[in-house]
């Protein structure tokens, strides 16, 4: 007696959805019938976003950022400071800084900060890169831009004592209140951060 | 601070119970394996987040639920500076089998993690156990530091658990380093300065208190040892050679005892880490981050962290004497009273507010005039919940002025 089991090119749908973070079988299972019943252009859009997105993308070999080209439109704009340089952890934290629109300087992606705990130490961020670009050009200040964890902590500790001799100046993001946070109901740690921050007011 | 409500659902034996509370002492009596000890152990989850009893919170649970509630809950009404607050532990089985059995803690009905109820609710609490204080293992008095000091100062938890996280991400790069998958030596100083950023107020401030406690703990054990007579008789005997000797070799005192050498504890009014002199923990910091240094070349070989305030440990001295090897069963378990007594005084001068007493088949450890004093240390409008299966053991004017409730048969009653 034949059996009925899914055809195979949605099963293999389903299995590769199925590798991706947070996507466990039922939710690939859904997501593989959304398909099949939705427009063809959505799986036809989807399928191309998905090519284009390892085709059509590199690392900047500079600063290692995310982008369309090498070097990375940052590193090759002539207007931006090309002595200052900021270092993040994220291309996402990166877009964050830029969307401030207060930096002008260069930027230096690490892809993650060190934490042996997940596997990952100094051959396994970008921080060989970042010294050897240092070597090369010396910066006037160099801004250390790490999440405020123990791990961004240490990488940012880490990261200072090696470019110590290439950077005129090195500087850590201040830490403290949130705009907008009540400070009545700020954690004790950030109100001590922000004390230790405190600025003379203008 | 005192309870006026307690509230158990499918909580061990009992499916649903509430107990109208009030302050003074409360004498929970029944036979043995009724529920007594439950009920304190029910106030202790609400003061911590969980048992001192159960291995697994599995344990908690009723054999027999009442099907229409699936879960396991304690809640109780915590007044405090005339404030009062509902504090919720509940256990539910998740839907999925593995995650088993999730924990959500509640204050006055918003989420919360399990480490901000010990700043709602005091508790201390005496237990035939609490002589490990003295003879058990290091990591037993370590643990007391550390939920006594997480209780006067949150400070002080947000630094020990920081310390705890940066050691095991520093014990992850030793590994690394020795099977050579990591090379650069300077990751290693990186880390020690976080880790001894954190680690030095957590030792500042247990050495603090061990010298903040220092008369307080001599005085009260003087004044136990004072009414002494029934002490076993190895220890009467001693104390009484002690008498002749001079103060100095009876007073019981404590000793923190570090793995980093500690520069001389300067005097403290708060215990606090803010209030504790920052040059002095400074000073820590550089002492530990010397011992490591040390330390270096056993570290690789061994890929674990061997000194910081994981390895330190607080001793207990007669004269010069440790009381864990030297002393008699008698005095190590009026030492270990002796810790808790001043517990509840220095949790009272520190928060304005008296712990809740919970004293779990102890005072059947003491002698009569020990207990008598046990219980008249406590001040009038302290709440205290003792379990006993033999109300005789204490005198009848305890009794008179106590609440008794009848434990058994799953439930409880007032007194008849």
């Amino acid at each position: 007696m034949a059996r009925m089991s899914l055809p195979a090119p949605v099963a293999r749908l389903i299995e590769e959805l199925s590798r991706l973070p947070g996507i466990g079988p039922r939710t690939a299972q859904r997501l593989a019938f959304y398909l099949l019943r939705s427009s063809p252009d959505l799986a036809r859009n989807l399928s191309t976003a998905l090519v284009n997105l390892r085709d059509q993308t590199v690392w900047c070999s500079r600063c290692f950022n995310l982008s369309e080209n090498d070097p990375c439109p940052i590193c090759q704009d002539p207007d931006r400071d090309q002595d200052r340089i900021c270092v993040v952890e994220e291309p996402l934290d990166l877009l964050a800084i830029e969307r401030t629109g207060l930096y002008a300087g260069l930027y230096h992606v690490l892809h993650g900060s060190l934490s042996p705990l997940e596997g990952r130490n100094v051959e396994d961020v970008k921080i060989a890169e970042l010294v050897e670009r240092l070597q090369a050009h010396p910066v006037a200040e160099l801004i250390l831009a790490m999440d405020a964890d123990h791990e961004g902590d240490t990488t940012a500790s880490y990261v200072a004592q090696v470019a110590a001799t290439h950077a005129s100046r090195i500087t850590r993001l201040a830490r403290g209140l949130p705009t907008g946070a009540d400070l009545e109901y700020a954690d004790e740690s950030t109100i001590a951060s922000a004390l230790q921050g405190r600025q003379d007011s203008a | 601070m005192y309870l006026t409500a307690l509230t158990l659902t499918n909580f061990r034996n009992y499916r649903a119970v509430a107990l109208p509370l009030a302050q003074g002492l409360t004498i929970f009596t029944g036979p043995n394996g009724a529920g007594k000890s439950n009920i304190l152990e029910a106030i202790h989850c609400l003061a911590t987040g969980r048992s001192y009893r159960a291995r697994s919170e599995a344990e908690l649970r009723s054999f027999a639920p009442d099907p229409a509630r699936p879960y396991t809950r304690v809640a109780g009404d915590v007044t405090a500076r005339e404030n009062t607050t509902t504090l919720e532990v509940i256990w539910a089985a998740e839907q999925d089998q593995d995650a088993g059995f999730s924990k959500r803690i509640r204050i006055g009905g918003a989420p919360r993690r399990a480490s901000s109820l010990l700043q709602h609710l005091h508790v201390v609490l005496f237990t035939p156990h609490d002589i490990a204080l003295v003879d058990g293992s290091p990591s037993t008095r370590r643990r007391y530091l550390d939920y006594l000091l997480s209780r006067i100062d949150p400070n002080y938890l947000r630094a020990l658990q920081g310390y705890e996280h940066v050691m095991a991400e520093r014990n992850a790069l030793l590994r690394a380093l020795r099977e050579g998958t990591t090379r650069d030596q300077r990751q290693l100083e990186a880390w020690n300065r976080e880790l001894t950023a954190l680690g030095a107020p957590v030792i500042a401030l247990r050495a603090a208190y061990t010298a903040h406690v220092a008369e307080p703990l001599a005085a009260c054990y003087a004044s136990l040892t004072g009414k002494s007579g029934e002490l076993d008789s190895q220890g009467a005997a001693e104390s009484r050679q002690d008498a002749e000797r001079g103060p100095r070799s009876t007073g019981l005192s404590l000793r923190y005892e570090s793995t980093v050498p500690l520069p001389p504890t300067p005097p403290c009014d708060e215990l606090r880490i803010n209030a504790l002199l920052q040059t002095w923990q400074a000073d820590i910091q550089a002492a530990f981050a010397a011992t490591l240094a040390e330390h270096t070349p056993r570290e690789r070989a061994q890929a674990v962290t061997v000194v910081g305030p994981h390895r330190d440990d607080l001793a207990f001295l007669r004269g010069d004497h440790p009381l864990a090897a030297y002393g008699s069963r008698g005095e190590q378990r009026l030492a270990a009273l002796t810790l808790k007594l001043t517990e509840i005084a220095l949790l009272h001068a520190e928060s304005g507010e008296w712990p809740v007493i919970l004293l779990d088949d102890f005072l059947s450890e003491l002698d009569a005039q020990r207990r008598q004093h046990v219980l008249a240390s406590l001040a009038p409008n302290v709440q205290a919940f003792a379990t006993t299966s033999d109300l005789q053991q204490f005198s009848q004017d305890i009794v008179a002025a106590a609440h008794v409730l009848h434990v058994g048969n799953d439930t409880v009653s007032g007194a008849q």
